[in-house]
């Protein structure tokens, strides 16, 4: 990022994964979530780690908060050289794990309110897109009523999305897309670019990000619990509690694209 | 009514899901307000409102706005509910701190803020309760399990993992605790002091600790275990490992076992246990019979209040002259019914067997049972729905005594009492007009340095014309005194 608009960055968001803050880069506003050891690393963040670098980084965000939330961190020595490479490595489903993830996500009950507070027409959308994409298709029609769509800062339907992303991300790590499912998903990740201009500019990197296959550490955690049902059942109750809907309907679209690639694994296919 | 909408664009304004959900659901409940929205200004959100006819023609938001939009039965409360909205984006904005953001999500979150961390408190629905606690057993957390409905496999389970790191499993459904005196649950200021109580029924470690408080005697710990603990399945795991841990507390010099009856095999086991524990004990286990070996065993909780008072020297400050005088002004005999309305199970329990004892039947109701409480929350915390039974008494002239417990601490409601004498009075008036005796008798489980105040709830309720008693054994004792005197009288 250009560091020179480092003394003039503004809080935009306070979120469940860090603290997002804006500014004004040469061609374009840039966007940088900083994120501490208890939330997780997140695509294009700046991570802190060190504790007392925590504590003094949270009291001037706080302070900012309060006053002009605008923040001046010119003074701070970052070492951009260090990077995490944030791309998914778990490589495996088991149907008892997807199972235990569809039965918890069945028994979650639906939330009342008004129908744009609803997730439940996105998280059923989930299904339709992942089905798409393993028949070849980007997935266009569905994406049109996904991406932007529903409750949040990141709306639900991004937030499904991205769940199918990364999900079909470890099917085919995992050798279950075919040549028609590999062809959809790359669809898919090319369809998301145009798509992720109609949603909130905080959605909207995790959309790209999820695109370029780099997820945050929470949808990692979500990854790896494809291949076990312990691990299933532990990340349900994590998921439960990440965000009003969030992590729920990340779940979402992890599970339907798990389901559709498993469905039509040549390998089981041969099986049955 | 004129159905109206209302809406407000807040430009370039995120705000965490959750505080939005909250602020919509708060919204809702105005009078008046049908729906409410409070969303990102996407295109696609925007078509979702235009379809459900929430979309106010006249604005133009962008994505990145936060757009809130209500439906409701005219203007006011339209513009009531967007500035209750308002007033929570606001508020969210100048809460000093970004506190309720960073609060753990997890209890993996919460040993990363802060590794001196000792006890975590549970309290999800039982689904998830048993990944919860493993978490925090395993981060090695000493874990308090308000939740209920957690099956008993997961409990057992969980228990071996809590013994085997010498870690207390609290639980499931533990309804109080005091640990170095600091409150988890529904419980109460104690003193401090040399009685340790290892607890398998909530309000019964309540009233034994206050009985104790009342006589001068202090509390070092209360730890529950949950229900089931004393059961054949369980065994008696988590019981043994607070009877371990308190043995080698040096501030503890007396330990009392509260529970319902335990199973005959984990019952023995248990006493032997207690027997070699090298420290004064007393098991309080309900409807037991009284006996004075080793092991001081007592069938009520003021039984075992008072044995423990006694190793240590000391008596229960019981004073029962109130019955006496009242029995004496009972002009008019009272129908022999005798109803009990409990907040407190193990309180209703201990009723149960002292008008068991004495041969009088009568319909005695665990209000905080699941069958009473699905969908509404505890009688302790919301004391209306008790309040309405207790009012609806006084119009049935088959009772003649209705029996209350009002438990005071922490977690318990601001004033219970208030609604409590409104129906006592309530139920004693109509039976006064019908020509009808009607006695409301009951007892106050709390104690002096309670949040709501012990004598000031009691005294809310002496006014309205209840009996107070310093015990609920005290007061089911005068529900047989009268029912038995009722009697003689009819012969």
């Amino acid at each position: 990022m250009d560091w020179s608009v480092a003394h003039d960055l503004q809080i935009v968001h306070v979120g469940q994964s860090g603290t997002v803050l804006a500014g004004a880069g040469a061609h374009e506003r840039i966007l940088v979530p900083l994120t501490f050891a208890d939330r997780g690393l997140v695509p294009g963040g700046l991570h802190v780690g060190h504790a007392r670098e925590v504590a003094e980084l949270r009291a001037a965000l706080e302070d900012a908060a309060h006053r002009s939330r605008r923040i001046d961190l010119s003074a701070w020595s970052v070492d951009v050289t260090s990077t995490v490479d944030l791309r998914l490595r778990a490589s495996a489903i088991a149907a008892d794990a997807v199972g235990v993830l569809a039965a918890g996500l069945a028994a979650v009950r639906p939330v009342p309110g008004a129908p744009v507070m609803d997730p439940g027409p996105q998280r059923r959308l989930a299904d339709a897109l992942a089905t798409a994409v393993v028949s070849g298709s980007d997935g266009s029609p569905v994406l049109a009523d996904l991406v932007g769509a529903g409750p949040g800062s990141t709306p639900a339907g991004d937030d499904v999305t991205v769940g199918v992303l990364a999900g079909f991300d470890v099917a085919d790590r995992a050798g279950l897309l075919d040549a028609v499912g590999r062809d959809g998903l790359t669809r898919l990740r090319e369809a998301v670019l145009p798509a992720s201009v109609r949603t909130t500019w905080v959605a909207r990197h995790d959309l790209r990000a999820a695109a370029a296959g780099r997820f945050c550490e929470r949808v990692h955690r979500l990854a790896e619990a494809l291949a076990d049902p312990v691990r299933a059942r532990h990340v349900l109750v994590d998921a439960a509690r990440w965000g009003a809907t969030s992590g729920l309907d990340l779940t979402h679209g992890l599970r339907a694209a798990a389901h559709a690639a498993r469905t039509i694994s040549p390998e089981l296919t041969r099986a049955a | 009514m004129t159905d109206q909408l209302s809406a407000r664009v807040f430009p370039k304004l995120y705000r965490d899901s959750v505080t939005l959900m909250a602020l919509a659901s708060a919204a809702q409940r105005i009078d008046g307000v049908r729906q409410v929205g409070a969303v990102m200004a996407t295109p696609a959100n925007l078509a979702i409102l235009r379809e459900s006819d929430m979309l106010p023609p006249e604005i133009s938001p962008a994505p990145d706005d936060l757009l809130v939009v209500v439906r409701a039965d005219g203007a006011d409360a339209g513009d009531a509910a967007v500035a209750v909205v308002e007033a929570g984006l606001t508020s969210a904005e100048t809460t000093p701190g970004t506190v309720a953001e960073v609060r753990p999500a997890t209890v993996r979150e919460g040993l990363i803020r802060d590794e001196a961390l000792t006890v975590a408190a549970v309290s999800t629905p039982g689904t998830y309760a048993p990944v919860v606690v493993e978490q925090a057993l395993r981060g090695g957390l000493h874990v308090f399990c308000f939740s209920d409905n957690v099956p008993v496999e997961d409990e057992i389970r969980l228990k071996q993992i809590a013994v085997s790191s010498r870690r207390l499993l609290m639980g499931p459904d533990c309804g109080t605790a005091v640990l170095d005196g600091v409150p988890l649950g529904f419980a109460n200021v104690l003193r401090p002091g040399p009685v340790a109580i290892v607890a398998a029924s909530g309000t019964g470690a309540q009233e034994v600790a206050c009985l104790l408080d009342a006589a001068g005697i202090g509390v070092a710990q209360v730890i529950g275990v949950g229900g089931r603990d004393l059961t054949a399945e369980v065994g008696a795991l988590m019981t043994n490992l607070a009877l371990d841990l308190v043995a080698d507390d040096p501030d503890v010099g007396a330990v009392v076992l509260v529970s319902k009856p335990p199973a005959a095999a984990v019952a023995a086991q248990v006493l032997d246990r207690l027997g070699a524990l090298g420290t004064p004990t007393v098991a309080c286990l309900l409807g037991e019979a009284d006996i004075d070996g080793p092991v001081v065993v007592r069938g009520t909780l003021e039984g075992g209040a008072a044995a423990v008072a006694s190793l240590l020297g000391s008596a229960l400050d019981l004073d029962d002259s109130a019955g006496a005088d009242a029995l004496r002004a009972l002009d008019v005999p009272a129908a022999r019914g005798v109803l009990g309305l409990y907040t407190g199970g193990t309180l209703a329990g201990e009723t149960k067997v002292i008008l068991r004892r004495a041969g009088v039947s009568a319909e005695i109701l665990d209000l905080g049972d699941d069958e009473y409480t699905a969908g509404r929350p505890h009688p302790m915390i919301d004391p209306a729905a008790r309040a309405d039974r207790v009012a609806a008494a006084g119009r049935r002239p088959d009772i003649g005594v209705v029996l209350v417990d009002l438990v005071l601490g922490h977690g318990s409601a601001d004033d219970p009492a208030t609604p409590l004498a409104h129906a006592a009075a309530r139920a004693l008036s109509d039976a006064r007009a019908d020509g009808r005796r009607l006695l409301v008798v009951g007892s106050v489980c709390g104690t002096s340095a309670d949040p709501q105040g012990r004598d000031r709830q009691r005294r809310i309720l002496e006014d309205a014309g209840v009996l107070v008693f310093a015990s609920n054994a005290a007061a089911a004792r005068f529900a047989v005194a009268v029912v038995t005197s009722t009697s003689e009288v009819q012969q």
